[in-house]
């Protein structure tokens, strides 16, 4: 079910007034028919496949559990990882090893056709399998208990506001919660509904409104658009992909809390990083977290969390080839979990790249380069950050190279190849991006502080004016960009 | 429940407060909102009027609420959403009047609106009509806000097909190349209509430009199990709440306000000049060379023109790029075989007017009144009727 929608307006508001008049024990049930409701709202037949994956690491952990053997435990979590992974890899990689495995035939002059399956992507598969791995792994690393009710396991990879575009969340974050003795109180359901109206504020009137530009942008021929063009491009995307799924995030995290559930944030003004490692910290933090514990971490041979904040925030000096290695694999790892194509991988292996010249730097003046000049490290990671998002959107690596490369030219940046607008629209997002910024961590805060009456007159202004922009612009013209992850 | 719900009646007035005053905001801006955006953008009182046949004169204006009535009329196509039974409209009449000889122009907007309009006054395209309607030739028009080359070879690759046209006029505006991609409705029209394998590969090309389509409301559910709820809720809401079903208006309403604040906050104004913008253009004046490439492999007889522009005050183009651009089109022209006229002066003066009729400083560049309307027919007359009744 997408959640800007009617529907989803109707079925949140039924679970909400069901879940607070049913017992716990009935809660959790409710719970879970309403996640596989929420599902099957897409296509109902992939719900069957996503409770066969959780039955599966349900089944799998209880014996890692039960065996006290090593090599068992080992063989249990390998029968977990390879199921998980095995249909991940058949419905979203399947195609695109097939087919670059076509062309590697073809450049060695072998004639034989590889068999091409081109499957449907099954809506939130690589979130879903994220979090089952991360219980299974959790339970062998005897972080947790694994769960004997599966109704109850069932509720935490399915539960509806999370399981098509996270945040991936971890077992010991919220499993209890599900189970906790909770009176309704009306300040679950204000919370609640602030943060779905804010996420669909930024949804229905930033981020669909930005697509259309966006995609008319990368549609013009390279040949046509100046290097200033290609900066603008980056920016309106960076910002659209931001609102969209910080939008997700923010509805997500505010439907589980008309429940009195809490869910960890997701975002935290990525554009203000002051740095790369910072940039990690801000931007999908519960994927950055995930990608920290289960393979960035484990490869260096380090301790690892079992949460899901932090991001990638993690302070490793540059001495091995081991570390340098892992840097680069993690994050094309990461690249390509956001869609099978090479310029997702282009894309991790950006950010790996400005990551390890940013240690580099570090090691070379021996301090921090931005720990005194914030505003110096915003200014240098805003725009590679931004510029990262075109091989993100691209349709290929060629195209993104041949931008990229604009960037480098400075003949490129005599004329402009888009209409006046474009550029007007990128400048009004980033302005407004900012004063977003400084208005809810800045003034809000001291307006609560000095003029709290003040302030409960602006909040009423305030969600006046996102109920109308809301009901005005609410149309489900665009599923999340998330979604097709 | 009811002690549950109050227990914290600060929460609560913090939810319903903003609900009941919100609902009182929407019932005001669902009242105030009732024009489309390129109506807001052609002027306050720029009106549209679309020629008719036989003497039905229906005015459209920005101030005429019964504009969503209008289709087009027998004799000229203004761009809508409904090119399938316009033009319809306009092959069956032309085979009613006995299919006689055609002259077809394809324009934008200063073909079929008026400045200040009066009762009684008609654009060029009527004018025209009825000057050929004695000579037992039929002149029929296509005009398109801001239509651009590209569309216009795709709109005339399929006229072309479907009326035996003896005499094609192209006016090329400057202005009309800074714009890029097919319109949603003119892509749609032609999909059902062509078929796209015998056509050559720059359909292709231009259909994949086209992004500009206002996507539907729950385009995003398309395939999905929910399209279904979702289609039925959006039914019964739009049937029974004022509200819901004027969202669009409301939505153009919100983006004519930042038109008009961009506008002032820019100082832009209809004379601000506007650069070429280098991919559209280039595309563009590609387009004009197809059309006439068509034309000649046709055997249909052209004529490319400059077209009128107000010429008393700064015009809204770069001195430089403006006079570059009539070369090339002059070029292009008479590279392919077709005649070449520059029109730009047929228009005098005194015959523009303003975009608005109480503020009179907002001069319109694009669009004339009646009389400039008459001096433009007069002048395609006099070249015509030298060229086709001999």
């Amino acid at each position: 079910m997408i959640f800007n929608s009617v529907t989803f307006l109707i079925f949140i508001f039924f679970v909400t007034t069901t879940y607070w008049i049913l017992s716990v024990k009935n809660r959790l049930y409710l719970l879970f028919l309403c996640s596989i409701i929420f599902y099957a709202f897409w296509k109902p037949v992939f719900a069957l496949l996503m409770l066969f994956s959780a039955f599966i690491d349900f089944s799998m952990s209880l014996l890692i559990f039960q065996t006290t053997k090593k090599k068992y435990k080992k063989l249990f979590l390998t029968i977990s990882l390879f199921s998980n992974l095995g249909l991940l890899f058949v419905f979203k990689y399947l195609y695109f090893f097939s087919n670059n495995f076509q062309s590697l035939l073809e450049l060695l002059s072998i004639n034989y056709t590889i068999p091409l399956f081109n499957l449907i992507l099954p809506l939130g598969i690589s979130f879903y399998t994220f979090q089952t791995i991360s219980y299974t792994v959790d339970v062998y690393r005897g972080f947790i208990k694994p769960e004997k009710n599966f109704i109850l396991y069932g509720c935490y990879v399915t539960f509806f506001p999370q399981l098509v575009a996270g945040p991936i969340l971890r077992a010991n974050e919220v499993i209890h919660q599900f189970i906790e003795e909770k009176k309704f109180n009306i300040k679950y359901i204000y919370i609640g509904f602030e943060r779905i109206l804010y996420g669909l504020f930024l949804k229905t009137c930033f981020a669909d409104n930005l697509a259309p530009i966006v995609d008319k942008g990368f549609l013009i021929p390279v040949s046509s658009i100046s290097a200033i063009d290609v900066w603008t491009l980056s920016f309106l995307f960076g910002f659209q992909i931001y609102f969209d799924f910080s939008a997700y995030s923010h509805i997500a995290i505010g439907s589980a809390s008309l429940m009195g559930i809490n869910f960890p944030e997701n975002f935290n003004y990525p554009y203000i990083s002051t740095s790369f490692k910072d940039f990690w910290k801000r931007w999908h933090i519960s994927l950055s977290s995930w990608i920290r514990d289960y393979l960035y971490l484990p490869l260096n041979g380090l301790e690892v969390q079992d949460k899901s904040v932090g991001g990638l925030k993690i302070n490793l000096s540059l001495n091995s080839k081991r570390k340098t290695i892992s840097l680069f694999s993690t994050w094309a790892i990461m690249g390509l979990w956001h869609g099978a194509n090479w310029t997702f991988v282009f894309w991790g292996l950006y950010h790996s790249t400005l990551i390890y010249l940013e240690r580099k730097i570090y090691k070379i003046f021996n301090l921090s380069l931005y720990k005194n000049t914030k505003i110096v490290g915003l200014v240098i990671t805003l725009p590679l950050a931004m510029l990262g998002w075109i091989p993100f959107r691209a349709d290929n690596i060629e195209e993104s190279l041949l931008m990229l490369a604009k960037v480098a030219k400075i003949s490129e940046y005599s004329y402009l190849g888009m209409r006046e607008n474009v550029y007007l629209i990128a400048a009004s997002s980033l302005i407004f991006f900012f004063c977003g910024y400084i208005y809810m961590q800045k003034i809000k805060p001291l307006l609560i502080r000095i003029k709290p009456i003040l302030f409960e007159y602006i909040q009423i202004v305030e969600t006046t004016i996102l109920i109308v922009l809301v009901f005005i612009f609410l149309r489900p013209i665009n599923q999340f960009i998330y979604f097709q992850f | 429940m009811k002690i549950i719900l109050f227990q914290d009646k600060e929460y609560l007035k913090k939810i319903l407060l903003p609900i009941l005053i919100s609902i009182f905001i929407i019932e005001i801006i669902s009242n105030i909102s009732n024009s489309t955006f390129d109506n807001v953008a052609l002027g306050r009182h720029t009106s549209t009027y679309v020629a008719r046949h036989p003497n039905e004169h229906i005015i459209h204006s920005t101030e005429d609420k019964t504009i969503s009535n209008y289709i087009a009329s027998r004799t000229s196509i203004i761009d809508d959403n409904h090119l399938e039974l316009s033009i319809s409209l306009m092959y069956d009449d032309w085979v009613k009047r006995g299919k006689r000889d055609i002259i077809f122009l394809i324009g934008n907007s200063q073909y079929h609106a008026i400045n200040q309009l009066k009762s009684g006054d008609i654009n060029t395209s009527e004018i025209l009509f009825n000057y050929f309607d004695d000579y037992d030739i039929d002149f029929l028009t296509y005009s398109s806000a801001n239509m651009n080359l590209q569309e216009q070879y795709l709109m005339m690759d399929y006229f072309f097909d479907l009326f035996p046209i003896k005499y094609f006029l192209l006016p090329v505006f400057l202005d009309d190349t800074r714009e890029d991609g097919i319109r949603f409705y003119v892509k749609d029209f032609l999909l059902d209509k062509l078929n796209n394998e015998n056509r050559n590969k720059i359909y292709k090309k231009l259909f994949a430009k086209n992004s500009d389509s206002p996507a539907k409301d729950l385009e995003g559910l398309s395939g999905t199990a929910q399209e279904r709820t979702e289609n039925y809720l959006n039914k019964i809401l739009l049937e029974n709440s004022k509200n819901w079903s004027s969202r669009t208006n409301s939505r153009n309403m919100i983006f004519s306000q930042f038109y008009f604040l961009r506008n002032k906050i820019f100082n832009i104004s209809p004379s601000t000049a506007r650069k070429v913008i280098p991919g559209p253009y280039r595309d563009n004046l590609f387009s004009l060379e197809k059309i006439l490439i068509n034309t000649n492999v046709r055997k249909i007889e052209t004529l490319v023109y400059i077209p009128p522009i107000r010429n008393d005050v700064q015009i809204p183009y770069l001195v430089s790029e403006y006079s570059q651009f009539k070369d090339q089109v002059r070029s292009i022209s008479i590279q392919h075989n077709s005649n070449f006229i520059n029109f730009e002066n047929t228009v005098p003066n005194e015959y523009w007017g303003f975009k608005g009729q109480d503020d009179n400083t907002e001069i319109d560049f694009m669009h004339f009144k009646y009389q400039g309307h008459l001096a433009l027919a007069d002048t395609l007359y006099s070249y015509l009727v030298k060229k086709i009744i001999k």
